[in-house]
């Protein structure tokens, strides 16, 4: 087989010096009918400027350079050359690709034109479009690695701005709930205050009422403060765990007794089940003693009286679980999913009438994911909630 | 039995001859025109009759599987038969690569705290159309993704998978010149302390061509395509974390 023939989607056509086709030297399948039109009926009309161009190149210098011309019949630009053959006659060689049309320029003398000499010119043509198609080749490999490491970073920064899109949004979400539940503090502050200032006539008991109510509100709003200041430390990442080896019932069983003059006030039992749990784990101290507090504060407002609130620690392989389970009002399941979302309150309400900033179980599970744990809750409303914090034993990264 | 094997069949996408219906005759309309598009190297074109589709209603998971990934097929089967250039191969990876740019923003939720993974093609492999869509259908399945684009050497993809905390590294592979790379990146993976609990899923041209190439690799799990990886690697987390509960 001919090394012309083996070419497939490649055409070469002899023409005249106004492009009419002449010969048909290599048919890619579809040019039967073509002889006696034009080498520009074969073009879409949008290339008939450029087809001129080349067959004027040809005739003037001897061989027109590279070009890629729509052809009609596809939809996809061919690369054209073409050489004259010096009797006014045009050889015009084309191909699906700048690799085919180097092959065709190679073809043996003989098979492409009879003509030796030209035959030599298309070779060598051939061999300069072969270099510099590597060359652009080269040069187009790097730009697609730039392009596509550019295209990479746009897809970065469009995720980062959408992050900060959301942040802004928290953030403002944020503000409204610390404005909204600082104005009801501060508004019996100043309420008291101006009871205070205006009435001479207050008697010595009305005057330890305001002054009561004012001392608590303030309590409120300083807790308050506490809680956001250490929530932003943690989103910042400035608060630091001081980890150290520790006996967690230790800590479980201090914080029991923290609470327990506030469960007896309601009169709600706390027991605890430490037997099981690890002897020492990797924590901070204070910090996990900070979600207890704020785990058994809960359970002890989401109660009745009469309820029990149990603590229990135990160990899973490398996992420590303690375990805060009430039998209070419960949580919707289908508000579960906000609880620690700062001011994520639920439906639920406390048992006492009692006041939450809103913020313990958000900065609870920060200090628990800075320990490399989780949270889980369980509820079922009327019956309870369990709170479990998972952490490894030894957490990860000491 | 290894982690890839039990979810090696859960990964295949049944590709079995069906009768066409209206609706992939709709479809087949619109990849021939963009095919069309981008070969003629009507980059405008191209990116409206994708962009304009999303506008209209087209989900973006859609536009990548059914209209993206069966054009990307296509044209890698027109260079390797020859009739096309690399060059418009190249150029035709570039205008998607610009869709791609101008569609993730709106897969973005903002969100964080989500499971980190990273996507990448490995060093060598300039084929990344692939896993970056694996990276966007894990972003839309709600993970915090990083894609790091093609051509990435194992130590790279280690430094930034120990930095982001991945849970799931995706590594993609075209060629089959790049499995030694897929396979001393994974070992250089699993040789990371800080990465012990990473899971490894691959995918590309060469897996689904070749399937003695996973056999070696040392993944975890393998996906014919990006949905595929997003149900693989929920499978594969969720028996991870019953293993540590258990």
């Amino acid at each position: 087989m001919s090394v012309l023939k083996a070419i497939n989607g490649a055409l070469v056509v002899q023409c005249g010096s106004g492009g009419s086709i002449e010969s048909i030297i290599l048919d890619p399948g579809d040019l039967a009918g073509a002889r006696g039109s034009t080498f520009h009926e074969l073009l879409k009309p949008d290339a008939a400027a450029e087809a001129a161009n080349l067959l004027a190149e040809a005739l003037e210098f001897g061989f027109a350079s590279r070009r890629e011309l729509g052809l009609r019949s596809t939809s996809v630009k061919w690369h054209f050359v073409g050489a004259a053959t010096g009797n006014g006659h045009v050889v015009i060689l084309a191909a699906a690709t700048q690799a085919r049309l180097v092959r065709l320029c190679q073809a043996p003398p003989g098979e492409l034109v009879c003509d030796t000499t030209l035959s030599e010119e298309i070779k060598r043509a051939g061999a300069r479009m072969y270099e510099q198609g590597q060359a652009d080749l080269k040069l187009i490999e790097e730009l697609a690695q730039l392009n596509s490491e550019m295209s990479g970073i746009q897809r970065e920064l469009a995720k980062r701005n959408a992050e900060l899109a959301h942040k802004e949004i928290e953030r403002n979400r944020l503000i409204g709930f610390v404005a909204h539940d600082l104005r009801n503090p501060l508004g019996v502050i100043n309420g008291y205050a101006d009871l205070l200032l205006e009435d001479a006539q207050l008697s010595a008991e009305e005057r330890s009422q305001y002054l009561e109510g004012i001392a608590r509100s303030g309590q409120t709003v300083l807790r308050m403060a506490n809680d956001l200041l250490d929530l932003m430390k943690i989103e910042s990442g400035e608060l630091s765990m001081e980890l150290c080896d520790f006996s967690i019932a230790e800590v479980v069983l201090s914080h029991i007794e923290l609470n327990r003059m506030q469960a007896q006030s309601k009169r709600i039992a706390l027991k605890c089940e430490v037997e099981s749990a690890p002897k020492v784990v990797r924590i901070d101290p204070v910090r996990i003693g900070q979600v207890l507090d704020n785990l058994l504060t809960n359970a002890i407002k989401f109660s009745e009286p009469g309820d029990e609130v149990t603590v229990r620690v135990d160990r899973r392989d490398e996992l420590v679980v303690i375990e805060v389970a009430d039998q209070g009002v419960g949580i919707p399941a289908d508000e579960i999913g906000h609880l620690f979302q700062p001011f994520g309150r639920t439906s639920a309400r406390p048992t006492g009438g009692e006041s939450s900033t809103g913020l313990g179980l958000a900065i609870s599970q920060r200090i628990v994911a800075a320990h490399r744990g989780r949270i889980e809750v369980e509820s079922a409303l009327g019956a309870g909630t369990t709170f479990r914090v998972v952490i490894p034993v030894v957490a990860a990264g000491t | 039995m290894t982690d890839f094997l039990k979810t090696r069949s859960a990964g295949v996408v049944n590709r079995g001859a069906s009768a066409k219906t209206q609706c992939d005759r709709d479809w087949e309309q619109t990849i021939e025109r963009f095919l069309e598009l981008l070969v003629s190297h009507d980059s405008v074109g191209a990116s409206a009759l994708v962009l304009d589709a999303v506008s209209d209603g087209l989900p973006i998971p859609d536009a990548l599987i059914k209209i993206i990934q069966p054009t990307m097929y296509r044209i890698g089967n027109l260079w390797s038969c020859g009739s096309l250039d690399v060059q418009q191969e190249y150029y035709a990876t570039a205008v998607i690569e610009s869709i791609l740019t101008y569609l993730e923003p709106r897969i973005f939720q903002g969100h964080q705290g989500r499971i980190p993974m990273i996507a990448a093609a490995v060093e060598g492999e300039l084929h990344s159309i692939g896993v970056r869509m694996v990276a966007d259908f894990f972003e839309i399945d709600g993970w915090d993704t990083c894609y790091l684009g093609a051509n990435v050497c194992g130590s790279t993809i280690v430094s930034e998978s120990i930095r982001r905390k991945a849970k799931l590294i995706a590594l993609s592979a075209n060629g089959r010149v790049v499995v030694p790379q897929v396979m001393k990146t994974i070992a250089a993976i699993q040789e990371s302390n800080a990465l012990k609990e990473t899971l490894v899923l691959v995918g590309g041209g060469v897996f689904n061509v070749w399937p003695n190439a996973l056999d070696h690799s040392g993944a975890n799990g393998y996906a014919r395509d990006a949905p595929g990886a997003v149900e693989i690697a929920r499978v594969l987390i969720e028996s991870r974390m019953n293993e540590r509960t258990e």
